[in-house]
């Protein structure tokens, strides 16, 4: 199916460049869609279900322009189904980033539908994002197929206000490891690394452009709010909160006529937004020891220019992993097997557990154990967490047994304890009569 | 299947070698025979007296990670009878490049190679995967020497956007790194294309003699370089460098995917079978086009 052919919905909220950013959607979609104005992210999403009245749409946000070139693209049959949303990164025209925030989607109405996230979440759930495929709490189940190609800029600080809250709001969101309560010093070490390297830009790229100042200071105080004390993080989900902490807080302490907006009649004093925002990088860096610069506005245009980010390789063994169990997409071992050979490329230590996975199972081929091994072997060495876990299995189902033998296994199942793997059914141990 | 720490291993680097390069080739490559570069007659003996069909081949300043030796030899490419190599990462700019990556040679290759010349040429074929760092930081004055020659050689693709924000980094980021201010000067040097590099050694001599001057000099010569020149080029902080390099270089460019896969295409169906995949892991990275960056309205602030 053609990109062209899917119902378009724009979401806008408050953003008063909505009107131009829709009129430019409008010139390369000309049916495209308005939602506008419904609070929350997850009721302005089914109202954009609503709308579109299909069984897929795609969603582009208010703050995002779109490249006519998208509309020309041609989505793989397999992708569209019920569980399976897929997107395209956008790049941030103020600091360079290329990742979801922004990105164009293809969304399933049913997943849509039956998701409870952000202000909907079950009370007690964290929940700041869609989270496809991470948190069966929200509903959210189903996968996020992220594909490689760019077609879509994002300008989110078209206002201070709203470059604040964006910086703010991706402060929280990417300074909160996988493992949601662990806060304070050291966070860095629970982040992902492509969660780090975006957390450190964003705190510190963008003073070169228009708002990007507020941006900065956004984000520098998001990842204060959320690792010195015990700040409830879904206030983010609340643009109320957060008007009155803009009206209350921030814009009195920086009230100033030096700096001006295009989109905004709000004034403040630019020197006094700098130095407040790099006494909060100073009080991360002191408090929380993570490393933010203040690049000059000249370098951050540099960096900004620069920066070009690759999606991440573990799409690929995911997906490879899908069509292996048939799990969101059609079971199709020849599929997988090739997405794992192209995840070896890649230097995915699952991708390698993965093939040996299937040598030893006998999916897709015949069993192949010798190989199976030698798999297994290449992905420990690349730190497999269930790589060892399931070489001793194999060891112990073909192996004669020696206490040499019940001893490698043992070590084995210790290593992938080691690495965060532990299951609870047990490796079957090889009978040893000395 | 064969594993490189199997193969004869020639350890090309004087008897003055000596810091991580050792420790290094000591540790995961114990059967590392060292040769001088420069004696010829030393290398073809030490190759003579090896029996195997490949040698795998480590320069001065290759400092091998710890899994090169556990890698399978290729057997596409070994079927090539051409060398081929490994990705290295520049212990100052952290970018992966194909100076003094590890090398697997067909032993006879290599025989008329060193008798040839006493620099052997680099590889064709480099799989992209990063399996050592190019040392190129030793001190000062090598920082500055491989920060000229490394930039010298990028520049005939100054003329593409690509090529032009390779070298912009590359005399931009290393302030962080070890001696990476002299690497700076250095590159800055053959942007300004006014001295060869021995000349413009000798006129820095000072500076590079001393860490503060170094620093200072390093951001003068940026200056000068954006004066002068086209390339916008900035002596960044440390801080800024490591936040740069951890955004630029997490991956390889999808150029080294694609000029591997070109080369394969030539190497029979198995070989175009290992291309496609290579084009695949390409394009699930990077895309299988340009990047399109979107800047058609007024309104927006184009990078």
């Amino acid at each position: 199916m053609k990109v062209a052919d899917i119902p378009v919905v724009f979401l806008s909220y408050d953003e008063p460049w909505a009107d131009e950013f829709y009129a430019d959607l409008l010139s390369k979609a000309p049916g495209a869609q308005r939602v506008h104005g419904v609070k929350g992210l997850d009721a302005c999403h089914k109202a954009a279900a609503e709308k579109a009245g299909a069984q897929w749409f795609i969603t582009v946000d208010a703050d995002t322009l779109v490249d006519p070139a998208f509309f020309d693209v041609t989505i793989p049959p397999e992708y569209l189904n019920e569980r399976c949303r897929i997107e395209w990164a956008s790049r941030n025209a103020v600091n360079g980033l290329s990742y979801g925030n922004g990105s164009v989607k293809v969304w399933p109405r049913s997943l849509v539908r039956d998701m409870r996230t952000h202000e909907a979440a079950p009370k007690g759930v964290y929940s700041v994002d869609h989270e496809i495929g991470r948190n069966r709490e929200t509903n959210s189940g189903g996968y996020g197929i992220q594909l490689p190609e760019i077609y879509s800029t994002t300008h989110p600080a078209e206002t201070p206000l709203h470059g604040f809250r964006w910086g703010y709001r991706e402060g929280i969101r990417l300074s909160t490891p996988h493992e949601h309560s662990f806060r304070g010093r050291g966070f860095m070490d629970h982040l992902t690394y492509p969660q780090l390297r975006r957390l450190r830009v964003c705190c510190s790229v963008g003073g070169h452009a228009p708002n990007g100042d507020w941006m900065i200071y956004g984000a520098r105080l998001g990842v204060l709010a959320n690792h010195l004390g015990d700040w409830d993080r879904n206030n983010i989900n609340d643009f109320d909160w957060f008007n009155r902490l803009w009206t209350d807080t921030v814009l009195p302490r920086l009230n100033g006529r030096s700096g001006t907006s295009r989109y905004s009649d709000i004034t403040w004093d630019v020197d006094a937004l700098r130095a407040e925002s790099d006494g909060v990088a100073q009080r991360i860096q002191d408090e929380l020891g993570f490393e933010i610069v203040s690049p000059q506005a000249e370098v951050s245009r540099f960096v900004a220019e620069h920066i070009e980010e690759a999606r991440s390789p573990s799409v690929v063994d995911a997906m490879g992993f899908m069509y292996l169990k048939g799990q969101y997409l059609p079971k199709d071992p020849e599929t997988a097997r090739r997405m794992f050979d192209v995840g070896t490329i890649l230097n995915l230590s699952a991708s390698y557990n993965n093939i040996a996975r299937m040598q030893h199972l006998g999916q897709g081929g015949p069993v192949d154990l010798a190989a199976a091994q030698q798999n297994y072997e290449i992905a420990i060495t690349k730190d497999n967490r269930f790589a060892p876990f399931h070489l001793a299995t194999l060891l112990a189902e073909t192996d004669p047994p020696t206490p040499a033998l019940t001893a490698r296994i043992d070590a084995l199942v210790d290593l992938s304890k080691e690495r965060g793997f532990d299951p609870p059914d047990p490796v079957p141990q090889p009978r040893c009569d000395t | 299947m064969t594993c490189l720490a199997d193969l004869p291993c020639l350890w090309r680097a004087p008897t003055s070698v000596s810091g991580p390069a050792l420790l290094r080739v000591q540790k995961y490559l114990p059967q590392a025979v060292q040769v001088d570069p420069a004696d010829a007659a030393a290398q073809a003996d030490a190759l003579n007296r090896m029996t195997e069909d490949h040698v795998l081949v480590i320069a001065a300043d290759t400092l091998p990670y710890s899994a090169l030796p556990s890698l399978s030899l290729d057997p596409v490419l070994a079927g090539l009878q051409q060398p081929y190599a490994y990705l290295c990462r520049n212990t100052v700019t952290e970018e992966f490049t194909d100076i003094s990556g590890p090398a697997v040679w067909p032993r006879d290759v290599l025989i008329a190679a060193v008798a040839a010349s006493a620099s052997l040429p680099r590889p064709g074929a480099v799989i992209p995967t990063a399996m050592a760092q190019w040392y190129c930081n030793p001190d000062a004055r090598t920082a500055f020497e491989n920060g000229f020659k490394a930039t010298r050689e990028l520049m005939p693709q100054a003329d593409t956007q690509t090529g032009m924000s390779n070298l912009v980094l590359r005399a931009s980021i290393g302030a962080d790194a070890q001696y990476g201010t002299g690497w700076i000067m250095g590159a800055c040097h053959a942007l300004l294309e006014k001295y060869d590099p021995h000349t413009a050694q000798t006129l820095e001599d000072t500076a590079l003699a001393d860490t503060a001057l170094r620093a200072q000099r390093a951001v003068d010569l940026c200056r000068q370089v954006r004066l002068d020149t086209d390339f916008t080029v900035f002596a960044l902080s440390p801080g800024e460098s490591r936040m740069v390099k951890d955004a630029v270089f997490a991956l390889p460019p999808a150029a080294r995917y694609r000029d591997l896969a070109d080369l394969l295409d030539q190497a029979g169906k198995a070989g175009r079978a290992r291309a496609s995949l290579y084009r695949e892991a390409a394009a699930w990275q990077w895309g299988d086009g340009d990047r399109t960056v979107v800047s058609s309205k007024a309104s927006a602030k184009p990078l």
